[in-house]
């Protein structure tokens, strides 16, 4: 017969141990999840004094004695891809969220905002120029209220690297409580998800590839399209 | 965090647990990893050799066991012809009086042991399989344990004979890690099994307890739980080879590893009072439970990768089928990664860290040529099977309401 006596202070030194890992793994996530902050935070800056600038050009556009749309039109494009990158940017972060970062929701917030006013900015340059780009608002919400919004948004990703600069795409998620989403929300009347507002004109419920192909192409002054991606490519 | 995430958190923190706590054994006890006790005295030993239709193999079993370094007139063989149809019989009787033979009809493998236990006059006793062999000094480095009076039972490490298909080089790795948590077992205290190949027992213990139980299917599990809750030591070398003959093809692989498993079911039912018992020590307070905790954990991560990856090809279709083709995207950028990814990588840190321990305890050299495919599948398919035969034991176990013959 043998005594058996527990390995306490083992086991006490093991859980210590695993607490002080997964505590040094947490704190590298954090790190991480803070570091992926700033980096889109640092993009929405330089998408700010972008934005800015295009605006101070819009401007002085303006009120010279000739508008100067060709390069102000080129500046705009410019900025396109910036836009698009960023929005993929910040989806990468949602789709790999993990840990809680208030700070990834004010940036949003002022994403968005960005956003909005990149998107002002666009309809004067177009007012003024009479601009061939086409401007999508995006409004989607969760997976709850909008079990479609995923896949209208592969739609509408597919079609704006079809169109690169010609096709301007604004997301905007409506769960974030900003004032300014709500006076679009009620200037669109929207109730329901997916809505896609373009050029002005109202899109309301999912659209299929040719649904959206058929739509899109009749902004982008061609044939309408019968739906299918190579059509779309033409 | 949603609510499968703070599983999957619990999970990552029992598997750092399990690693910290084993690193922690084996540093502690760094001297006697590769270290034997000395031979005090020499002990008679018997051997007992059971076989069941085995002439492929037996022949070379006993001719190996002769062979083994240890003074003849301190340890003989028992061969037990197992009611055998082919010429298991004859392989024996060629050995002539060098090994005892019994023979005697098909009753199973315990039953035989128990047979031959009635003959046993020897202080300890060793279990081999027909279908494995010891390398010479196997007894040599076992012995010495049993100065300790506590001590009833020794194991050996275990080695295939061959790594060739792809069945067997998932074992191969599996085999040698083996030989690293066996010893660290061994160091916690916490052993549960004997191996039929190569254990060597005290025969006082199992004279007095009954031999090898004959209602369950793993009767080396069972003779093990009995050890610990009987309040005796089981120990391990390191040094003791034992080479034994893997599963060749997926199915005999499955049938093994659910009847291995069914076993551990069934004795950890028998000895359940063990479970949370303070007396049990590190076994029932400590092991059987992070034990559980482990099956849980394996069968519910193949449910959910399984499912998952079905979820992944599902969406890939619905992308396929919204857009006329499925957009490959093969870039890792700063966003997408995130917490779980360090757990990952730090996983990976500490399952090759294993390995290497494990190759060292067992003697083996790292040999990436050679090896890539044993260390690659373990990794990768070993988990999955593992927790897949665990899923098919819990089925047949309901399907067959508990009972023992299947």
């Amino acid at each position: 017969m043998v005594e058996r006596n527990l390995d306490i202070g083992t086991v006490i030194l093991a859980v210590t141990l695993t607490v002080v890992i997964m505590g040094g793994i947490f704190l590298m996530g954090w790190r991480l999840s803070e570091e992926k902050v700033s980096d889109l935070e640092r993009d929405v800056v330089s998408f700010e004094v972008e934005r800015r600038s295009q605006e101070i050009s819009r401007q002085i556009a303006e009120n010279l004695p000739e508008k100067n749309c060709e390069a102000l039109e080129f500046a705009v494009e410019q900025t396109i891809i910036d836009t698009q990158n960023l929005a993929d940017r910040v989806t990468e972060y949602e789709d790999s969220y993990k840990l809680q970062n208030d700070n990834f929701r004010e940036l949003k917030k002022e994403y968005t905002n960005v956003l909005l006013e990149y998107w002002l900015l666009t309809e004067k340059v177009d007012d003024m120029c009479n601009s061939s780009t086409v401007r999508m608002l995006y409004f989607y919400s969760g997976q709850n209220v909008c079990p479609t919004c995923e896949d209208q948004g592969t739609i509408i990703t597919h079609y704006r690297k079809k169109y690169n600069e010609n096709l301007l795409v604004f997301p905007l998620d409506m769960r974030l409580d900003m004032r300014h989403l709500n006076i679009l929300r009620e200037t669109y009347k929207i109730e329901d998800y997916p809505v896609v507002v373009i050029n002005g004109d109202t899109y309301r419920g999912f659209m299929d590839i040719e649904e959206m192909g058929e739509v899109l192409g009749k902004y982008m002054n061609e044939e309408p399209l019968n739906g299918t991606s190579e059509m779309v490519e033409k | 965090m949603i609510f499968i995430d703070l599983l999957y958190i619990f999970f990552f923190s029992v598997m750092i647990f399990s690693a910290v706590l084993w690193g922690i054994v084996y540093y502690a006890n760094l001297d006697k990893i590769k270290k034997d006790p000395p031979v005090d005295r020499t002990r008679r030993v018997t051997i007992l050799v059971p076989a069941y239709n085995e002439e492929d193999c037996v022949g070379e079993t006993i001719q190996r066991l002769l062979d083994i370094d240890y003074p003849d007139d301190a340890y003989n063989i028992i061969a037990i012809n197992d009611g055998s149809e082919d010429g298991t019989l004859e392989i024996l009787k060629g050995f002539g009086d060098q090994i005892e033979i019994i023979d005697k009809k098909n009753t199973g493998k315990a039953d035989s042991m128990n047979v031959a236990l009635k003959r046993v006059d020897t202080e300890l006793v060793a279990s081999m399989d027909a279908d494995s062999y010891p390398n010479e000094d196997f007894l040599k480095n076992m012995v010495g344990y049993f100065k300790d009076e506590g001590v009833s039972g020794v194991t050996p490490a275990l080695k295939l004979m061959r790594d060739e298909n792809l069945v067997e080089k998932i074992q191969w790795t599996e085999y040698i890690y083996q030989i690293f948590l066996r010893k660290i077992f061994a160091l916690f205290d916490v052993q549960y099994v004997l191996p039929g190949p190569g254990s060597v027992y005290r025969t006082d213990f199992l004279k007095e307890t009954g031999g090898w139980s004959e209602d369950t299917h793993t009767e080396d599990m069972e003779v093990a739980f009995r050890m610990m809750s009987e309040k005796k030591k089981i120990e391990n070398t390191t040094n003791s080879v034992v080479w034994t003959d893997p599963p060749s093809t997926f199915r005999d692989l499955f049938k093994q590893r659910t009847r291995w498993y069914r076993g551990y079911v069934e004795n950890f039912v028998k000895y359940r009072g063990m479970f949370m018992d303070r007396e049990s020590g590190n076994l029932g307070v400590f092991f059987l439970p992070l034990n559980a905790i482990w099956i849980f954990m394996l069968v519910f991560l193949l449910t959910h990768v399984t499912y998952n990856l079905l979820l992944m090809g599902y969406q890939a279709v619905q992308t396929y089928m919204l857009l006329g083709y499925y957009p490959i995207d093969l870039t890792l950028t700063l966003q997408e990664i995130h917490l779980f990814h360090l757990f990952i990588c730090f996983f990976v840190l500490v399952g090759l860290g294993m390995i290497f321990l494990s190759l060292f305890s067992a003697g083996e050299k790292i040999n990436i040529k050679k090896r890539w495919l044993n260390y690659l599948t373990f990794f990768t398919i070993y988990p999955y099977m593992f927790a897949m035969f665990w899923v098919a034991t819990f089925f047949e176990i309901a399907r067959t309401r508990g009972k023992i013959k299947w």
